[in-house]
């Protein structure tokens, strides 16, 4: 009786835990893999290996970069598991289109559509720092890279998307 | 002291960087000044295009079967659609 009430609190404490980060967790995903479906499939299947190990989650503050790191490893398995038909980035833009229409202004739809065409290695430490508030020693860790090395590509990911957006890069640090 | 191309490059890997050592450059120098005001402008277009709307339902219950089959009778993740976003 006792071990059953105790598993319903764990379950609702849990399902709270994801409830309240999911809106992070999906944008984080579909930035990550720049397509909605596939972003809601990765972060469902995320939660329940979540769930699965929520053993080894020993501190509850620490759940939102555990649950990245599941769903980083999990959109990798996706590839791993089938092979994606290579797509012209110009379509991946016009399909998202509901999703990324829902800014007002067009500046804001512009650095989306850069976003889009940004390569993965600019991207994803982008939007750990940007979004997700991570650190550069944060990056580091979760992307297996070194400090100057996240960066560096934290800088070019700015020069790149700046330049797609049409900014003034006059005064920009040349390489 | 830093040069104008070690404080851009530091400023532009992070806009937010509270160092003490890129305080004192962008106060003793108008152009890096600008150059940092010019970026923050566009970091606050990409803080809010990074905010992608996420809908607060979802009409796709594909992802039901799915997580009975790895519940079996069990509790049921709930599925995707009756997530409150």
């Amino acid at each position: 009786m006792n071990d059953e009430v105790g598993g319903n609190q764990s379950r609702a404490r849990f399902q709270a835990l994801c409830q309240s980060l999911r809106p992070d967790l999906l944008r984080f995903a579909f930035w990550l893999s720049r397509d909605r479906a596939l972003a809601e499939d990765v972060v469902q299947e995320s939660m329940l290996r979540a769930w699965k190990a929520r053993d080894s989650l020993l501190d509850e503050t620490a759940a939102k970069p555990w649950l990245l790191t599941i769903i980083r490893r999990e959109y990798a398995r996706t590839f791993e598991r089938k092979r994606f038909p290579t797509v012209d980035v110009d379509d991946l833009v016009a399909k998202e289109e509901p999703m990324l229409a829902a800014a007002e202004e067009q500046n804001i739809n512009d650095v989306r559509a850069a976003l889009m065409k940004l390569p993965d290695e600019y991207r994803e430490p982008l939007v750990l720092q940007v979004l997700m508030g991570y650190s550069t020693a944060e990056i580091a860790r979760e992307l297996e890279l070194s400090g100057p090395a996240v960066l560096t590509r934290l800088c070019r990911a700015r020069q790149l998307l700046r330049a797609a957006c049409g900014e003034d890069l006059s005064l920009d640090p040349q390489e | 002291m830093m040069d104008h191309t070690q404080y851009r490059s530091a400023i532009m890997a992070d806009p937010h960087d509270p160092d003490a050592d890129l305080r004192a450059h962008r106060e003793a120098c108008a152009e890096c000044r600008a150059f940092t005001e010019q970026l923050l402008r566009f970091e606050a277009r990409l803080e809010r295009a990074l905010l992608v709307d996420i809908p607060t339902r979802q009409s796709c219950c594909r992802s039901r079967a799915r997580v009975r089959r790895h519940l079996g009778g069990g509790w049921r993740w709930p599925p995707a659609c009756c997530w409150r976003w």
